[in-house]
């Protein structure tokens, strides 16, 4: 859910003094897939989620706060108050902490997860009333989230090569216009058959996501909004809802205090770092 | 000459502070993610919990079939230099009308932490995590049980320490230097889980061997490839004690045992693979000391299916333990046991939970069953639940001294404890 700042054609060259060449260029060689009629809808797919990667690439660290607000098909809600550390990999994979402060039963719980491209992630569980970092099985990512809508593979920073990606075409969407791109996700785990993913195609942010389940029926929408710009470069949703079709259940997220650059490194990202969180 | 062990630790310190003073001075120090760039902070958590343990049957001492109690903790907790020094602080006290060993203070932790790069200095009351399996903590030894608190030897005491934890490439490594030791708590003979004995806690003993000296203890433990692996070393005052019958013994009379804590060296290895939704676990040790020297290991798996009941996760889990001191194997240890349990994570609003399983004897046929489950009620609550059972082994009566001494016997001292405990907790 990474997704960044880019431009039309016409601000391109301001855009350069701004940003540097790296995100000119996947902007560029975006351009230049699109355009080419011999590109595979294959390859097109992949270029546009690339690009949207490359354009948000260079953010170094960022720290949020999340409110999420869990409502069941009854009407009964329930609200978490949590805090995401991302450390963006420059070898490796991302390495991300969340970290519970509310409900207070859940405070101090925290999730540590080692994202790897070519092979399974590293992911340990805090349990702070024992001080003891689990191990867990990365597959769990499948599974809900703290009881939400969300699972946790909807939440994290995805890698590229996670998916089998397809071009469908450019729509409309809300005020704008969308490159719409179906992804497949390559692990057995994942606890989809395909996402349709619609893509800004001003700022390749990520608007809309419709998941279907591993029989291929409609599962979950999740919508993005209230968008924010970061160093003039990164845009982050400050709203998300993610709504469950098949059991009426509903999540939204309520992103806040956005921070980038705040010198984190390995350290803060290992399971000793999980013992003092707070 | 255990006394002399202490020396070269310190030294050892000396010299790894030495070397990460000139590793890691050209990266930026940030101890704690959140901290932030902001002044200090400070954190107050507070829990108040009731609890009522229900009994089938009155203690084999004439305890009564209900212990009501009430807890409270507070967890306070400073922090300065963007997170770089922490003082933590945590008060525990306990009232219980039945049983005057578990109405008492402790301080859980009160330690001084300082977090550089690549370093963790840590000076105080502290708790400590080794290990992996879920039937037994073999491995972790570093805390002293708090029995009083449960017998599932999960509630530990602060132990005084000094330790410093390298986080490098090659790994974590953590060395702790123990100075004081702390006995195990035991219920008293008007509180429960008692069985037939009254612990002599007055007169009970460190031997002479394990006096005078500073404990002390290593680990290293590295993510290599899927295989997270932790080695250890202890040597000090073994936590675990030795009792010794004391006075006369009377049919119907609670047999008196003197707690004596002798000394051990202890080597441990803990190990977790995770494959798909299976993951492995290990844990092993070998203890030597003035008791003979022993082995023990438990090695098992979890395996979790995402989604099997619905919205609900189940976990299934097998261990297998062993200790090589066979039928002498002591209470709460297991000789030659199969541990089969499941865990269920409901992922409703609540974060409700369940965890039960049996610990097997399969050649005398003694079994363990436990329960474990909790669900949030409201905002701030949540209500637990507990439960025990000891069986297939016959019942050890007060006095029955010929009982106590006959081997795999022992855990017939807990048939009359099979307890239901209910808590309610309220956060702040």
């Amino acid at each position: 859910m990474r997704c960044a700042w880019s431009a039309s054609p016409l601000l391109f060259t301001l855009f350069l003094l701004l940003i540097g060449p790296g995100t000119a260029a996947a902007r560029e060689q975006l351009e230049a897939v699109l355009a080419d009629p011999a590109a595979s809808a294959e390859a097109r797919g992949l270029a546009v989620a690339e690009a949207a990667r490359r354009v948000d690439a260079g953010y170094g660290d960022e720290l949020v706060a999340v409110r999420m607000v869990l409502h069941d098909a009854r009407g009964s809600s329930s609200e978490r108050a949590i805090r995401i550390a991302t450390l963006e990999g420059v070898e490796e994979g991302d390495r991300s902490l969340i970290l519970f402060d509310a409900p207070r039963d859940q405070r101090g719980t925290a999730l540590l997860t080692w994202n790897h491209a070519q092979r399974e992630d590293d992911q340990w569980l805090y349990l702070p009333s024992l001080r003891r970092a689990k191990k867990i099985a990365a597959r769990n990512r499948s599974g809900p989230f703290a009881g939400s809508e969300f699972a946790f593979e909807d939440l994290t920073a995805e890698e590229t090569s996670n998916y089998r990606w397809r071009f469908v075409g450019e729509v409309s969407c809300g005020e704008g216009r969308c490159y719409e791109v179906e992804r497949f996700p390559v692990e057995s785990w994942s606890g989809y058959s395909r996402q349709q993913v619609f893509y800004d195609t001003a700022t390749l942010r990520i608007e809309r996501i419709e998941y279907f389940d591993r029989r291929g029926d409609a599962l979950k929408t999740f919508v993005a909004g209230d968008w924010s710009l970061h160093d003039d470069r990164h845009w982050r949703a400050g709203y998300m809802d993610m709504r469950n079709h098949q059991t009426g259940r509903r999540t939204e997220l309520l992103w806040s205090d956005h921070s980038f650059g705040n010198g984190l490194g390995a350290d803060d990202f290992s399971t000793a770092a999980l013992q003092r969180l707070n | 000459m255990r006394c002399g062990l202490a020396r070269p630790l310190l030294g050892l310190l000396l010299l790894l502070s030495t070397l990460l003073g000139a590793e890691g001075a050209q990266a930026q120090a940030v101890s704690n993610p959140f901290a932030g760039s902001a002044g200090p902070r400070t954190e107050f958590d507070a829990s108040v919990a009731l609890q009522l343990r229900g009994f089938p049957r009155r203690g084999e001492l004439g305890q009564d079939r209900l212990q009501p109690s009430a807890a409270v903790e507070f967890t306070l907790r400073r922090d300065w230099n963007a997170g770089a020094d922490s003082l933590t602080l945590s008060p525990f006290y306990r009232f219980d009308p039945e049983d005057g060993q578990r109405r008492r203070g402790d301080l859980r932790e009160a330690f001084y932490s300082h977090v550089g790069s690549g370093f963790e200095i840590h000076a105080g009351l502290r708790r400590v995590f080794w290990g992996q399996t879920e039937s037994k903590r073999l491995v972790d030894v570093l805390n002293q049980v708090d029995l009083v608190e449960n017998v599932d030897e999960e509630d530990r005491l602060g132990q005084p320490m000094l330790s410093l934890t390298l986080l490098r490439d090659w790994g974590v490594l953590e060395a702790y230097l123990l100075p004081g030791f702390r006995e195990r708590t035991f219920a008293s003979t008007d509180g429960r889980l008692t069985g037939p004995f009254a612990i002599d806690e007055a007169r009970s003993g460190i031997r002479r061997v394990a006096k005078g000296r500073v404990d002390w203890a290593l680990r290293y433990s590295h993510l290599i490839g899927d295989v997270e692996l932790g080695l250890s070393w202890f040597e000090g005052t073994n936590r675990e004690p030795d009792f010794a019958v004391v006075g006369p013994v009377e049919q119907g009379v609670p047999i008196r045992l003197r707690p004596e804590y002798g000394a051990m060296s202890q080597f441990g290895l803990d190990a977790a693979l995770i494959r798909g939704d299976w993951a492995f676990k290990l844990e092993a040790l070998r203890r030597g000391g003035d008791a003979p020297s022993h082995s023990a290991v438990v090695l098992g798996f979890e395996r979790t299916l995402v989604g099997a009941l619905g919205r609900a996760d189940l976990g299934l889990l097998l261990e297998y333990l062993f200790d090589d001191r066979g039928r002498r194997t002591p209470l709460l240890a297991y000789a030659n046991d199969v541990f089969a349990g499941l865990r269920i994570g409901f992922n409703d609003l609540a974060d409700s939970e369940l965890l039960a399983g049996v610990i097997v004897d399969h050649r005398s046929g003694r079994q363990v069953w436990s329960l474990e489950a909790s669900t949030r009620i409201g905002r701030h609550w949540r209500l637990s639940a507990q439960a025990r059972a000891f069986a297939g082994v016959q019942a050890l009566r007060a006095g029955d001294l010929t009982g106590l001494l006959e081997p795999g016997r022992q855990w017939g001292a807990l048939v009359r404890d099979d307890y239901l405990e209910l808590e309610l907790t309220r956060f702040f």
